[in-house]
């Protein structure tokens, strides 16, 4: 995998609620080497956009709070850094696009002056050259008659053309992480596929490395190269792509790979997961998926698995993981 | 899905059009122009069968749902539901007829009133319709087997929307539209909200529904892999037309539609890993004003001089399988030509 450009290690996210505080990310480990990308697939209240925000620096504290873990980035603490210190590292070489790219744009700016104004805070350029740069990004994320659309404002553009807008602005800098949450979920299925496509291109051309928050198990194997399985706010299984779709060693990831209909299957009843994922105010003790495991015994209630190696670089959270694995 | 004599048709869509008036001036309201919502849609569902209606957004498929339920009047067209023609009924009419077509929406949540008890909101179809009681049960009791049978636990029936999750909150819009023992349902995005393991759930809970109850869905979404699952016919449309209509395995076995094909091939799955996709470029224009001839052919690999000028129309490339395309795929050629794509 090489050395990793950004680590996470043990990270606790809790929230303060009424009900008293309430875990999010419980323990979330995973390292993302430089150019790789490491999807974060779970479903809702899995933990991933939270960790996300927290790697970001951007969470709600209070009512988040980090209770515990390290994020390190290029050997760096981020945990507790100063928020002046955080604000150079976002945008300069940590970047987040989010699902909803008109929320995070805005809405009496025109799109290239917001895209210029990157660069003219980070890079201190002129209004001249910050235009002719912001241009020339419109270009690179293939954005029709850049120059005839540069004063346009949001709501002027599609939904696929603002998440290109989005993404002008967060690789104006040529970040080193780029963490996309969603950043496809609103699009459609012919318009997805080019943001997916684009990503890759800017990673390949940028070197960036990537992590992806997804839900979405097609999205997840058509773009990574490894994968963090979430549940509850934990990792449940973690390796690269190939081994965690076709070697799954965790049962939770075996249930949601058949539960999901493809292109190829033919009709009839899909295999389900029973149940539904815990909210994080109520995650059951031990396993956190054992009252929904066809797998679950005793053991599992009692007692909380640790994530262990079943192959070199693919490790599973279960108390069955070797036997999921030889299972085939 | 085909009794003795053949498939039953219980809906019929004939020429149905859709166009929104658009308007400017504050005073003086003037129409400028019409978004062509729906623009000329024939369709048929027989008795047990499921049609999907995939596309993009834009495309007019919810609009179409919203016209086959009578709940918009069509510009132009007329649906048939049954028996009756639903532009020829009176208020009266058309109220009891509702009881034969009902709808499921993507997030019930919005359409469940947060202030009266799951109970509440799926006896509210008897108040209106009393006569569709059936026989020997109150209200109660046919609310309890209702909620039974779609998986939810009667006791719940004295709680609120909000302290269901979104796989239960559909579990009670099926159950509302269930009450009346409609023949036809049309289900709008019934599962894209829904979490991953519980879209399963809710997607074989729709199966078994449609057996034991013989119901015939207009399935609209834009999830294909959903709609692999759950389809026995498929009508593909794109700026308020049907660009292709086959059985399920015709269409993604051999789409013969460019628009379909590129489709298809933007699905990311672990097996389109690597590979090159049929380039689909830009956004679906605008239904204000749509391309000339096909409407498809701004964006089309394959568009031709005579795309420009003459609108193809649906025509019979297989069986049961139209496609209103000048250059389509026909039979095995189609998975050969496919493969040039990629």
């Amino acid at each position: 995998m090489g050395s990793p450009l950004l680590e996470v290690k043990d990270l606790r996210v809790s929230f303060a609620t009424r009900e008293g505080r309430v875990e999010a990310v419980n323990g979330l480990s995973f390292a993302v080497a430089p150019g790789r990308t490491m999807a974060l697939l779970g479903e809702s209240g899995s933990g991933k956009s939270v960790a996300a925000q927290a790697i970001m620096g951007v969470l709600d504290t209070p009512p988040a709070r980090i209770t515990a873990g390290s994020i390190r980035f290029e050997g760096q603490e981020l945990v507790g850094l100063p928020e002046k210190q955080y604000r150079s590292l976002r945008g300069e070489k940590l970047a987040m696009i989010f699902q909803d790219a008109l929320s995070a744009l805005n809405p009496v700016l025109s799109v290239g002056t917001q895209i210029a104004e990157m660069f003219r805070v980070h890079r201190d350029l002129g209004r001249k050259q910050a235009r002719a740069a912001a241009l020339e990004a419109m270009a690179e994320v293939r954005i029709p008659a850049a120059a005839a659309r540069f004063d346009d404002f949001p709501h002027q553009f599609s939904g696929g053309m603002r998440q290109r807008i989005i993404i002008a602005m967060m690789i104006a800098l040529s970040p080193k992480v780029l963490i996309a949450d969603e950043p496809t979920t609103a699009l459609d299925v012919t318009v997805q596929a080019q943001i997916m496509e684009l990503l890759a291109r800017l990673q390949r051309e940028l070197g960036t490395s990537l992590i992806l928050i997804s839900h979405d198990l097609g999205v997840v194997a058509d773009v990574a190269d490894d994968v963090t399985v979430m549940y509850a706010g934990r990792a449940m299984e973690q390796g690269t792509v190939a081994d965690v779709y076709r070697r799954s060693a965790n049962p939770y990831t075996r249930g949601l790979l058949e539960s999901v209909p493809s292109l190829q299957a033919p009709g009839g009843r899909l295999p389900v997961i029973p149940g539904r994922p815990p909210s994080p105010s109520s995650t059951p003790t031990g396993c956190a998926f054992h009252p929904r495991c066809a797998l679950a015994q005793q053991r599992c209630s009692d007692s909380a698995p640790a994530l262990v190696a079943v192959a070199p670089e693919h490790l599973s959270r279960c108390w069955f993981a070797e036997e999921v694995l030889s299972g085939d | 899905m085909t009794d003795a004599e053949g498939p039953v048709p219980v809906l019929r869509a004939n020429g149905l059009e859709k166009h929104y008036p658009i308007t400017r001036g504050v005073v003086v309201r003037r129409a400028v122009g019409q978004v062509r919502a729906v623009d000329g849609v024939s369709l048929v569902l027989h008795r047990g069968e499921t049609l999907a209606i995939v596309g993009e957004s834009g495309c007019g498929k919810s609009t179409l749902g919203r016209l086959l339920l009578a709940l918009e009047p069509p510009t132009d067209g007329t649906v048939w539901v049954t028996g009756d023609t639903l532009g020829d009924l009176n208020d009266n009419e058309l109220r009891r007829k509702r009881r034969e077509i009902q709808l499921i929406l993507q997030d019930p949540y919005t359409s469940l009133n947060p202030r009266m008890t799951v109970g509440a909101i799926v006896a509210e179809p008897f108040a209106i319709h009393k006569e569709s009681l059936p026989g020997g049960q109150d209200r109660r009791g046919a609310v309890r087997a209702l909620l039974a049978e779609v998986g939810l636990s009667p006791e719940l029936m004295n709680r609120y929307p909000h302290q269901f999750s979104g796989g239960q909150r559909q579990r009670i819009g099926i159950a509302r539209a269930l009450a009346l023992r409609p023949g036809v349902i049309v289900a709008d995005e019934p599962v894209s909200a829904l979490d991953v393991s519980v879209q399963a759930q809710v997607l074989n809970l729709l199966a078994d529904l449609q057996e034991r109850r013989g119901l015939s869905y207009v399935f609209i979404s834009h999830d294909l892999a959903v709609v692999r699952q759950i389809a026995d016919r498929v009508a593909v449309m794109y700026l308020g037309r049907i660009v292709e209509t086959a059985p399920v395995d015709a269409i993604y076995d051999h789409a013969a539609h460019p628009y379909t094909q590129a489709l298809l091939a933007a699905v990311p799955s672990a097996r389109s890993r690597g590979e090159e996709r049929p380039k689909l470029n830009g956004d679906v224009p605008s239904a204000v004003d749509p391309p000339s001839g096909c409407r498809f052919r701004t964006r089309c690999w394959k568009a031709q001089d005579l795309c420009a000028t003459q609108e193809p129309q649906l025509r019979e490339v297989g069986t049961l399988h139209e496609a209103a395309c000048h250059f389509p795929e026909t039979g095995a050629a189609s998975s050969a030509a496919r493969g040039d794509l990629t």
